[in-house]
């Protein structure tokens, strides 16, 4: 009994030996030290590229890596962009590990991106903690508090916003209208929910309807048959460009035509592909910026970054104009900031973020202070048309300036 | 020879996971290695491996917690992901909104989570495999609209930001503590998985998962294991949860939906279900993996996609296999090939059987009137039979006369229409088998019903359960009291074991025996239930001429020791040399009942059963 009880001691220190050599070997490889230089200023850019979220996440990269490309080919000796790609598969659990990584690992200098409002929300906390600055793309209206999140910022429009926009001009247009409201289960679709809520209550007003539905349906139908027995006619609604597509399939399938009024997301390029003839009524939140009226010729500046665009990603461009003008005002912005900036510990990327005033970019001039992070001027946004789009310039619905 | 002797004999000629079974928990050697990994995670100051540390750990808890219920008792119940998120919602709500300790709080999460898998366990009652997956999936789904929807509690999709850390007595625990604390309650999990498993409720637990059926026949109550079972997983990969929550202070939906569970699921294949290496395998590697490939961005799932299916191809008892093979190459397989060559002693000796069969005092077994039919088939029309201690039954008849429903109705299997059973005066139709067998009415099957994956020691421990089962908290810490009841049932199924003359085989999966050997096993593990009414059906299957004529005098030797046996056999020499009486059955009716030599005579029978024509009868 005691050979056999030796031998099992042999065997399970042979496999516990193997188990540390294993774990060792993994630490080993995670402990690798990057590649950056010490005067590079490194970002680390957390975006959805599968799941959900992928279409925004994808589209941003074809924004970052040409500037970036560009901005470091002209930077001769001086401090280069170093940047970090992670996928955070549209899963918090997932950001807030790529969070730790690029902060612990690489020891960034800032963080960039996470698409995703619930991510956003993940990542924030664990950012803040490290004082590193983070300048999110999630447009949820509570990611920006400086006093509970001091080293966030943004420049993209918050959702407040937004749905502010979209009410005032309704209700301003079309007065006495039964409203309705539409929204994914995601922290995005919420989000928007009650930033629409609460525009609403502003003018005494509110939804005779409410639907919401699951990011991974396709089939609308049965909400848009209880929205039209509802009798609604002016709709607001609130998630991705690809869900929303669905859901004006499914409403063209049972013959519910209302004017429609969406977030930004809703002027993906996944809405203008597979919405059709269905979508024509739909318009939604957007960048003045890359917007014409019906009369006007497009603005030159954006059909030209568009072309350069085009011409280094062919057919394999998926980010929209706006999408890719905020990725570009953002960037340069860093760059600007870097420049102000007296080191490039957080603290001090932070002051000189704070202490941009009127920084003029393509689609707004962005200022902060220390109790202002959410940058963008209120008067660039407006709202257009998803179809239509001409050059990727879109055409604005009557009565926004 | 001695039994000691005996067991390590037959152990050496092992493979590896027959002999684990045995040997003792080196508990020095655990704790030391628990505080040696205590004090390196507590020695950890890097922010980013401390994070992986966690997450490590805190995965490597759900997945051996998911090993208990769907490796070890086969129940394909694959909602980790949702016990996982009760027990992280429920603890970090504990102390945000009802302001408890971490302790309470850390508790509240790992009871709810017991809770729910209690409820989880109703539906296995009824169903298995893919259909009890689905309805874990459906399970899963619920749980995760729950987290979405109840905005005002949970938080909705955003979830929980800012969940306060862990705290002990007001002082808060920082990540290197937290980290430590994580370690201990990952070793602690490992080690009582380990324990489990080698005791009798690891046993009992892997005989319902491989063949329930069978566990029931020998009085595993199965409905207290899997509740047992559930609970158990649950509470731990509640409590998982807990600490997730407690030091990643954040939780949101993602961490319960069902592609959570699958990757708590994928931890446990790609390790190596049911071995107690591979859920520790699966969850280092799938927790750190991702990491290592989150260069290759959004490739990286394919990548891992990739690298998973080559891991299940090419092993499918996974990580756990491939390192197992690679260790046995290490230390050259030689010897342990030679060994596993040898064969069964031809031979069936007797000896030990005195002190291996247990016999109770005197019993009597009556059922009468029996009546069953499915659907508008009619499989048994009043019949009845009855037997008592001492004494050989034979239940014979042709193919489809009702034999084996007469089994079934009386052992609990089936529900007879009508008629009643008595064992010693107490009406026992209506009982649940387990119930039946417990009571001392236990059987076997025409086609044998192995536990395969087990041992044959093990088949034959497994049968003790019933009477040998130590407290589940003995068994999870191995204490002497468990490891008792596993000395005293070892020392009897290897005296059962030598009595059918499988003693040389005792380190055999079930699974590679022989057919006639498979017999034997399942006449060994009906007595090591320690039967009063032993019902045998067709043991002689399958059994050479020497071997059947070495049954013959098995089932005297039993009789002698004042069992009470009814054999249903087509063997008519074996039947003829040792039943006291017997009883015919022809198209669901008792058409002969007497002594051999009266049921031989009797027209009726040889005109239904014998084959003797109805001219020759005439003639006679």
């Amino acid at each position: 009994m005691r050979a056999i009880r030796n031998l099992g001691h042999a065997y399970a220190h042979a496999r516990l030996g193997s188990i540390a050599a294993f774990a060792v070997a993994l630490l080993g490889q995670l402990y690798a030290p990057s590649a950056a230089k010490a005067e590079d200023f490194t970002i680390g850019v957390i975006n959805a590229m599968t799941g959900i979220g992928a279409d925004l996440g994808i589209a941003s990269q074809q924004a970052i890596e040409p500037f970036v490309e560009e901005f470091n080919r002209s930077a001769g000796t001086g401090t280069r962009l170093n940047i970090i790609f992670r996928d955070d598969e549209s899963n918090p659990q997932k950001g807030v590990a790529a969070a730790h990584e690029l902060l612990q690992r690489y020891r960034v200098n800032m963080i960039m991106g996470t698409n995703l409002t619930n991510v956003a929300f993940a990542v924030a906390p664990i950012v803040n903690q490290a004082k590193i600055p983070f300048i999110t793309m999630a447009t949820g209206s509570a990611l920006i508090d400086p006093q509970k999140f001091p080293y966030s910022f943004r420049t993209n429009i918050p959702t407040d916003l937004e749905a502010r926009t979209l009410v005032d001009h309704v209700v301003r247009q079309s007065p006495g209208k039964k409203y309705g409201l539409m929204v994914d289960t995601t922290a995005l679709g919420q989000a928007g929910a009650q930033a629409v809520r609460n525009a609403l209550k502003a003018h005494n007003l509110e939804p005779i309807a409410y639907e919401a539905f699951n990011p991974a349906d396709t089939d609308l139908t049965a909400q848009g048959f209880r929205l039209q027995k509802a009798g609604v006619e002016t709709l607001f609604v609130w998630s991705n460009g690809l869900q929303l597509a669905h859901a004006a399939r499914s409403f063209e399938r049972i013959g519910f035509a209302p004017q429609v009024f969406g977030g930004f997301g809703t002027h993906q390029e996944a809405f203008i592909r597979l919405a059709g003839p269905a979508g024509s009524k739909w318009a939604a939140t957007i960048y003045r910026g890359t917007t014409r009226s019906e009369n006007e010729p497009p603005p030159a500046n954006i059909v030209a970054y568009y072309a350069k665009l085009k011409s280094r990603w062919g057919d394999k461009l998926t980010t929209t104009v706006m999408l890719a003008a905020m990725w570009n005002d953002m960037l340069n912005l860093v760059v600007d900031v870097v420049k102000r900036s007296k080191g490039r510990d957080g603290d001090s990327i932070k002051a000189a973020l704070e202490d941009t005033k009127n920084f003029k970019g393509m689609m707004s001039s962005y200022s902060f202070s220390p109790a202002r992070h959410d940058g963008l001027e209120p008067s660039a946004v407006t709202i257009a048309y998803v179809l239509g789009v001409q050059d990727n310039i879109r055409t604005r619905v009557p009565g926004m300036p | 020879m001695h039994s000691a002797d005996l067991a390590s004999a037959s152990l050496a000629a092992l493979p590896v996971a027959a002999r684990q079974d045995l040997r003792p928990i080196n508990k020095a050697l655990v704790l030391a290695a628990g505080a040696l990994l205590m004090v390196a995670g507590w020695s950890i100051s890097d922010g980013y491996i401390s994070y992986l540390a966690r997450l490590t750990a805190i995965n490597v808890i759900v997945a051996y917690s998911l090993n208990l219920l769907v490796g070890y008792a086969g129940q394909a119940f694959i909602a980790a992901g949702a016990t996982f998120a009760i027990g992280a919602y429920v603890s970090a709500l504990s102390m945000m909104k009802l302001g408890l300790p971490f302790l309470a709080a850390w508790a509240a999460g790992g009871i709810l989570a017991g809770i729910f898998g209690l409820l989880s366990s109703l539906p296995a009652l009824r169903l298995a495999g893919a259909y009890l997956a689905m309805v874990s999936i459906a399970f899963n789904v619920v749980v995760e609209q729950i987290l979405i929807h109840w905005t005002e509690v949970t938080g909705g999709p955003i979830g929980l930001p800012a969940i306060p850390r862990a705290e002990l007595g007001g002082i808060e625990l920082d990540e290197r503590v937290m980290l430590a604390l994580i370690i201990f309650i990952a070793v602690l999990t490992v080690y009582g998985s380990a324990a489990l498993r080698q005791s009798q409720w690891g046993r009992a637990l892997v005989a319902m998962g491989e063949n329930e059926l069978a566990a029931k026949s020998l009085g595993i109550d199965t409905i207290r294991l899997k509740a047992v079972v559930f609970w158990l997983s649950s509470v731990i990969a509640g409590l998982a949860g807990g600490l997730y929550a407690h030091s990643m202070q954040y939780v949101s939906p993602d961490v319960g939906t069902i592609f959570a569970s699958f990757n708590f699921v994928l931890m446990l294949v790609l390790g190596g279900i049911k071995t107690s290496w591979g859920p520790l395998f699966g969850a280092f590697f799938l927790t750190l993996l991702p990491q290592l490939l989150s260069d290759f961005q959004r490739y990286h799932l394919l990548v891992l996609g990739i690298i998973l299916l080559a891991v299940v191809t090419t092993a499918p008892g996974g990580l756990a296999q491939i390192i197992d093979s690679l260790m046995a190459r290490f230390r050259g397989a030689i010897g342990r090939k030679a060994s596993l060559g040898q064969s069964a002693p031809a031979n069936i000796s007797f000896a030990g059987l005195d002190e291996s069969v247990a016999v109770a005092g005197h019993c009597e077994l009556v059922a009468s009137a029996i009546d069953k039919s499915f659907g508008g088939v009619t499989a048994l029309r009043g019949a009845g039979i009855a037997v008592r201690s001492g004494m050989i039954r034979g239940l014979i008849g042709p193919n489809g006369s009702g034999k084996s429903t007469l089994v079934n109705v009386i052992t609990g299997f089936d529900r007879a229409d009508a008629g009643e059973i008595r064992f010693d005066e107490r009406r026992i139709d209506g009982r649940p088998s387990s119930w039946v067998a417990r009571a001392g009415l236990v059987r076997s099957f025409q086609t044998p019903r192995m536990f395969s994956e087990l041992t044959v020691l093990e088949n034959l421990l497994a049968a003790q359960f019933h009477r040998s089962a130590p407290p589940l908290v003995a068994a999870l810490f191995d204490l002497p009291s468990s490891r008792r009841t596993t000395r005293q049932a070892i020392e009897q199924a290897l005296g059962l074991a030598r009595a059918v003359g499988l003693e040389g085989l005792v380190a055999r999966r079930a699974a590679d025996l022989s057919q006639g050997d498979k017999k034997k096993l399942e006449i060994a593990r009906a007595l090591a239930a320690e039967p009063a009414v032993l019902i045998l059906d067709e043991p002689a299957a399958g059994l050479s001429a020497e071997e059947a004529t070495a049954l013959c005098s098995l089932l005297e030797r039993l009789r002698a020791k004042g069992l009470a046996v009814i054999l249903v056999e087509h063997h008519m020499d074996v039947i003829m040399r040792v039943c006291d009486r017997i009883t015919v059955l022809d198209r669901g009716r008792v058409i002969a009942e007497g002594t051999p030599r009266e049921v031989r005579d009797d027209p009726e029978v040889r005109r239904a059963y014998l084959g003797i024509e109805r001219a020759n009868i005439g003639a006679a």
